[in-house]
């Protein structure tokens, strides 16, 4: 309890201790406060502000990309695809170099793995009205140049819970089905459900603004494994939308599911999650949900851990909560803490203190870059561990035109698996495009 | 009970922390998105989609003028 005061302490201080003032410069670094009758981006006043401002920003540190010509065919192509068939296609591709100061001794210290989203979806019924219904599928892969991924540099090599790369390890073989589901409704409709094979982590508890392929890295600043997720596999979830600022959602999926395959949804382990999001303040029509959860875990048929599941029978709750810190809504500020009980979940509690500003004000004046800092603490589910904690600070920004850089700097306090090693540091370099 | 002593205080401060932006004008951002309805993540297949076609309309407006250019120059020849 005495640590998880301390950590909780740590959390309030960072919130606290955050200037006012300071926070108030960096509302807008143009000084821009718009058209002043009206806050509507098309209004005339606001749209030449907006194109003056745009004109003046780089969009990228080099303007030509070295892959201009194939984009400039890939975006044709899908178009030409999407005109003659119905079917809308997209592919991200993400890498990410690591490398640690401290490993356990004979563990790498090095490391790059690439992740690869290839993403169809087809409109099936009443397309473009708030009723639609459509097919999605995700193909995943993973490889790693056989090298140590970086997500294994945190949890071997650094014998980290909270690790120092979510997502960034090499898959065997390399690529899955992810994603195969129905989806139909919509916000408008104020109803919506998704069915088939689903990933209720990517659904629950989820931020526009955490992600280990656009912002943050380490596992426990990017999933809340304290809510004893299962992995990708058969299941169903639906929410209501009273208005805007509210939703209730619920989602059943299989507990024994692996992304690797179809699960065993036929042993009856499920798990379900009751979820509540509400806008508590919000600044910009952006604005994120934040969100409550409420969840159960039957457990593996054979007792085995899979994702955040500990293979145990259990419950937990879980929350985070998003708020726009500037009117602009470009600074955000996000809390998130989950507990789990019955030792169901591979993290007993976790908290998280995460700050991002977006278009920071910077000498290049680039275009859609993006600064980020968290602090997260991690108690292990697993006996003798320790209270690990991590601090990241990153700057995102388009090297390229549609590429993506990001800097990364992690400090790793008490890795929660071993004693051999305080503190260690990771450094990160991340590329992502999209096509 | 500390641990709900401390998330209740967290919270607290949350709601009461944006109160001086409220009092400016709140000039909605661009490029307003709200994603998919079910999912926030980046990664979900809804929002990677609605990701790339905003990044592939940013690149289409920003080298709409060099392609027109490059289109004129290949009619002359």
């Amino acid at each position: 309890m005495k640590k998880s005061s301390i950590a909780f302490a740590l959390l309030l201080t960072c919130l606290l201790g955050w200037p006012t003032d300071s926070m108030a410069q960096m509302t807008d670094s143009n000084a821009d406060q718009g058209d002043p009758l009206s806050s509507d981006p098309n209004d005339p006043g606001n749209l030449l502000q907006e194109i003056r401002q745009r004109e003046t920003e780089q969009e990228a540190l080099f303007r030509v990309s070295p892959l201009g010509g194939v984009r400039d065919r890939a975006v044709r192509a899908k178009h030409i695809i999407y005109e003659a068939t119905g079917f809308k296609l997209g592919l991200a591709l993400t890498n990410l170099n690591q490398g640690i100061s401290q490993a356990l001794p004979g563990d790498a210290d090095t490391g790059m793995t690439t992740d690869l989203d290839f993403v169809v979806k087809r409109d099936l019924i009443n397309k473009g009205q708030p009723n639609h219904g459509g097919v999605y599928y995700q193909l995943e892969g993973r490889w790693d140049y056989g090298t140590t991924g970086p997500q294994d540099l945190g949890f071997v090599s650094l014998a980290s819970a909270g690790g120092t790369a979510n997502a960034f390890s090499a898959y065997t073989p390399t690529f899955l089905s992810r994603n195969l589901y129905w989806q139909h409704g919509s916000k408008e409709a104020g109803w919506v459900y998704r069915t088939g094979k689903i990933t209720p982590d990517a659904i629950l508890l989820t931020s526009q603004y955490i992600s280990p392929v656009t912002t943050f890295l380490p596992n426990v600043g990017t999933g809340i494994f304290a809510a004893g997720f299962p992995d990708s596999g058969l299941g169903t979830v639906g929410a209501v939308f009273p208005n805007d600022r509210i939703f209730v959602a619920a989602l059943v999926s299989d507990a024994n599911a692996d992304r690797f395959n179809f699960g065993d949804i036929g042993a009856g382990d499920y798990y379900a999650a009751l979820e509540i999001g509400v806008k508590i303040l919000p600044l910009t029509q952006k604005a994120g949900y934040s969100k409550f959860d409420l969840w159960h875990n039957d457990g593996t048929k054979n007792g085995l851990p899979i994702n955040a599941s500990t293979g145990r029978d259990g419950w937990g709750f879980a929350m985070k909560i998003e708020q726009e810190l500037t009117a602009d809504g470009r600074a955000v500020g996000i809390f998130r803490y989950g507990r789990s009980y019955d030792k169901s979940s591979i993290y007993k509690q976790q908290a998280g203190l995460s700050f991002v500003l977006v278009d920071p004000a910077d000498p290049l004046r680039l275009q859609n870059d993006l600064f980020g800092v968290a602090f997260n603490w991690v108690d292990s589910v697993v006996a003798g561990s320790r209270d690990e904690y991590n601090f990241e600070a990153f700057y995102r920004f388009p090297i390229f035109p549609v590429v993506d850089a990001t800097l990364s700097y992690q400090s790793v306090i008490h890795p929660a698996f071993t004693t051999a090693i305080d503190h260690a540091s990771a450094f990160s370099f991340r590329l992502r495009t999209t096509y | 009970m500390k641990s709900a002593a401390a998330v209740s205080v967290i919270l607290a401060i949350l709601l009461s922390w944006p109160t001086f932006a409220l009092a400016q004008d709140t000039r909605t951002a661009p490029n307003i998105d709200q994603g998919d309805p079910l999912s926030s993540d980046p990664t979900d297949p809804g929002n990677l989609l609605r990701e790339i076609e905003k990044r592939d309309a940013r690149w289409a407006a920003a080298h709409s003028g060099r392609q027109a250019r490059s289109d004129r120059s290949y009619k002359k020849r």
